[in-house]
């Protein structure tokens, strides 16, 4: 029962492990999906941290082009009242910005404009500019013009670019302002993404993909970024939160810093997340975290419990087992008569006890009495005389050997012979009118069990009423007599044995008379029967002068009445007509065999 | 001589070539409020450049229009409107009802108008010298905007007897040129709202200069 109760534990325990263990991962998941989503808020600061540092860059950099006297001289020439320049002025003034602008290097801009106070374009990188171009409406130019440096971004004609404007002044007073944009494209996204491992990266300008950087094969690819962008672009102006691309990806979205925003221009950070499965628990286990387990706690408490276990289970079960395991082989040896129920607990008692039980009523093996062709004689003589104690000729019923000692072979019934008036019908059952001789062994008087003495015997006791032998050895002296030819040794075998009890009276034993004219009545199968019973009767009676055994016991007439009662059991057990019975030597004695003979 | 001074009376009393001029300007009260920055940070920096102090804007009254109002059936005078440095030139424009309108883009980059909540016009890039023409029903005033800069914006207003516009100088006048003679409602709009109105009779042959016109809140001279 506690052994029962241990695995229950074990099972609870086990199930709370790995209800602990699923439930863990459901954790570790959300973590993951929360420290992603933390990254990628990261990723945005970082990117925002960036894109600032650059705007100050470009803006220090447009420093160059704005303190340069050529373009402090024409832009004064065009600032207020002076009028415009002339186009040849502008044309020169162009040249000069492509000549600083090349001197930018890295920041080198995609386009620069020299505005004058009023906000006209002066000079641009492209000498073939419009005459007139206004920009002194856009924030970032107006902002420069009252004396700021700024940055921005804008669309211009489909393309975006980062600008940066400074003032320009001269003689003390402002004269108009430098304008510098750099184009957005992959070599940005490029730039940002090395500064966010493993992720990747987009600039989107509506639904389009302006520049992209993607960190690897295991990173997200832009068109998974792109995927998300009607999304991004909703999420740009509700929330900071981030949105799921696939299963463990997620991406952030945010706007560009300036005026293109409000043309849905901004940018997309995505990474993918890490697997979280139960073999994932211990991804982000450290050394020093194993290092700190209380392993003394860790293996100590489940190696008591263990061996808790395997102490309830030997106490339960194995002790059991070894008893019964010992107690077997000392029954096998014979060294023990019985199982010892009492040193057995709860169920391995009640096996004991029923084997015990078994042991005592000589219960033999089923199958093996169903295949048996062959008779105990023991077990026939001994039912016959309706005694539970002692077996035939004397010996006790209990002290003979059963049927798988004495390892009897089958005999399969033998077919009637041809010829009848060579075979006796001994076996033929007598009619209520001529049961005289039937009535031999059913008159007798049942024998007291202790009218014979017992032969010493670690075999228990067996009662008549659940017996099943279907042979039985009655052992005779110490001679040996070869077997006879006709004895084929796969036909199960009868042996009566030891005859030393044969001689004793039948004190209790009432045989009435059979007429001779009622014997005779009978013929022609019972004068056949009583003549194959003499020939057994002689040649037994040979065979055990042969064997050196005492015959001055042994009557013709006792000898038929233990063959009627033989014959009969035979004829009742194998449905057979006739029962022959043969006289051979088993192991220096004389022994019996009874053949049923079907009909 | 005679059939000449004939004909510039019947003309005149047809409303046809004989047109006027109204001048006038506008004085806008100092405004307590200052010039605020927009809710949303467009950019990283914006800095002092540390040598020259700042340089104060212009009041150059692009959100004023001047509008003149009264019996003519004649196209509107003077209403064209356009981008032109990177914003609407002016910012408050005028239609007569049942008319059309047109925003021509005098910039070098593309622009996208958009009119908020007027039925049947849809927003469409319009290049460097393109235009976007406006069906004005009756109702309005009507927001404009674009697409790409989000720094446009305006206001359209559905007159119903508009007969010329006229855009305010940095200065704050305005001038009317070509409008017959005859009575007019002198009004000064900007943003949504009519900040100023005065009844003007342009006589035959003079030009009118208009006393200078407070801005008023309510719209009332």
């Amino acid at each position: 029962m506690l052994s029962r109760l241990w695995y229950f534990v074990l099972a609870l325990a086990v199930g709370a492990a790995l209800a602990g263990a699923f439930l863990n991962k459901s954790a570790a998941s959300r973590e993951a999906e929360f420290q992603l989503e933390e990254q990628l808020r990261r990723d945005r600061v970082e990117a925002e941290l960036w894109m600032r540092l650059d705007a100050r860059l470009r803006l220090d950099a447009l420093a160059s082009i704005a303190v340069e006297p050529e373009v402090r001289q024409t832009l004064r020439s065009s600032s207020g009242r002076a009028g415009t320049p002339s186009s040849g002025t502008r044309r020169r003034l162009s040249i000069k910005l492509n000549a600083l602008n090349d001197e930018l290097e890295e920041g080198r801009g995609d386009m620069i404009f020299a505005v004058d106070t009023e906000g006209e374009v002066v000079a641009t990188l492209d000498k073939s500019a419009p005459e007139s171009e206004q920009l002194g409406k856009m924030p970032l130019v107006r902002d420069a013009l009252r004396g700021f440096m700024r940055d921005d971004v804008w669309v211009y004609n489909g393309d975006v670019y980062r600008m940066a404007a400074r003032p320009v002044f001269d003689g003390g007073r402002y004269v108009g302002a430098v304008i510098h944009g750099m184009k957005i494209g992959d070599d940005l996204a490029r730039r940002l993404g090395a500064k966010l491992p493993n992720a990747s990266l987009v600039f989107f300008h509506g639904d389009q993909l302006i520049a992209a950087h993607s960190a690897g094969a295991s990173a997200l690819t832009s068109t998974e970024l792109k995927s998300v962008l009607p999304m991004a672009i909703a999420a740009i102006g509700e929330s900071s939160d981030s949105i799921e691309v696939s299963e463990r990806a997620r991406a952030i979205a945010g706007p560009i810093r300036g005026g293109a925003a409000h043309a849905q221009v901004g940018y997309v950070i995505g990474r993918k997340g890490s697997t979280v499965g139960l073999g994932g628990l211990f991804a982000n286990t450290f050394q020093e975290d194993v290092a700190s387990l209380p392993w003394s706690v860790v293996i100590g408490i489940p190696m008591l419990l263990l061996l808790l276990g395997l102490a309830l289970l030997y106490l339960e079960h194995d002790k059991g087992v070894a008893i019964l395991r010992q107690s077997a082989e000392r029954l096998a040896k014979g060294e023990q008569s019985s199982l010892p129920a009492g040193r057995l607990r709860r169920h391995y008692r009640k096996i004991a006890e029923h084997l015990n039980e078994a042991l005592r009523s000589g219960v033999g093996f089923k199958e093996d009495a169903q295949q048996r062709a062959s008779v105990d004689l023991d077990h026939i003589l001994n039912a016959t005389r309706e005694s539970a104690d002692t077996g035939y000729f004397g010996y006790p019923a209990a002290e003979a050997p059963t049927a798988k000692q004495v390892a009897l072979e089958d005999a399969p019934p033998e077919t009637k012979p041809q010829a009848p008036e060579q075979m006796a019908r001994i076996g033929k059952p007598v009619s209520s009118d001529e049961s005289a001789p039937a009535t031999v062994d059913t008159a007798r008087p049942q024998r007291s069990p202790s009218s014979r003495p017992k032969r010493a015997s670690s075999w228990p006791n067996r009662t008549s009423s659940t017996r099943q032998p279907v042979a039985a050895a009655i052992r005779h002296a110490e001679e040996t007599l070869p077997p006879a030819p006709d004895d084929p040794p796969t036909r199960p075998n009868a042996m009566l044995d030891d005859y030393d009890g044969f001689d004793e009276p039948e004190e209790s034993t009432q045989i009435k008379h059979v007429p001779q004219s009622l014997l005779e009545a009978s013929a022609p199968e019972v004068q056949g029967e009583d003549a194959h019973y003499r020939e057994v009767f002689d040649q037994f009676v040979a065979a055990q002068k042969e064997c050196g055994a005492p015959v001055s016991g042994l009557t013709f007439d006792k000898f038929v009445r233990k063959l009627h009662a033989a014959r009969d059991q035979v004829m009742k057990r194998h449905n057979a007509s006739q029962v022959r019975f043969t006289v051979y030597v088993r192991e220096g004695r004389a022994a019996l065999k009874a053949s049923p003979v079907k009909p | 001589m005679l059939g000449t001074g004939c004909a510039a009376v019947v003309l005149v009393a047809f409303g046809g070539v004989s047109a006027e001029s109204i001048e006038g300007s506008i004085e806008a009260r100092p405004s307590a409020e200052s010039p605020s920055e927009p809710d949303r940070k467009d950019h990283y920096w914006r800095v002092w450049n540390g040598a020259l102090p700042e340089r104060r804007d212009d009041d150059d009254h692009d959100d004023v229009l001047a509008i003149l109002t009264g019996k003519f059936t004649g196209p509107p005078i003077g209403c064209t409107f356009r981008f032109r440095g990177g914003a609407l030139d002016p910012s408050t424009l005028a239609a007569r009802t049942g008319t059309q309108v047109r925003v021509e883009n005098r910039d070098a980059f593309t622009h996208q108008l958009s009119v908020d909540r007027l039925p049947g016009f849809t927003p469409l890039e319009a290049g460097p010298g393109k235009a976007r023409v406006i069906s004005v029903p009756a109702g309005g005033p009507w927001r404009l905007g674009d697409q790409i800069y989000g720094h446009v914006d305006g206001y359209l207003h559905s007159i119903r007897e508009l007969v010329a516009c006229a855009t305010v100088g940095p200065n704050g006048r305005f001038r009317f040129d070509d409008v017959p003679p005859g009575p007019y409602s002198l009004r000064i709009l900007r943003g949504a709202e009519q900040v100023a109105v005065r009844r003007v009779t342009v006589p035959a042959g003079k030009s009118l200069e208009v006393d200078p016109m407070t801005l008023s809140k309510n719209g009332k001279d």
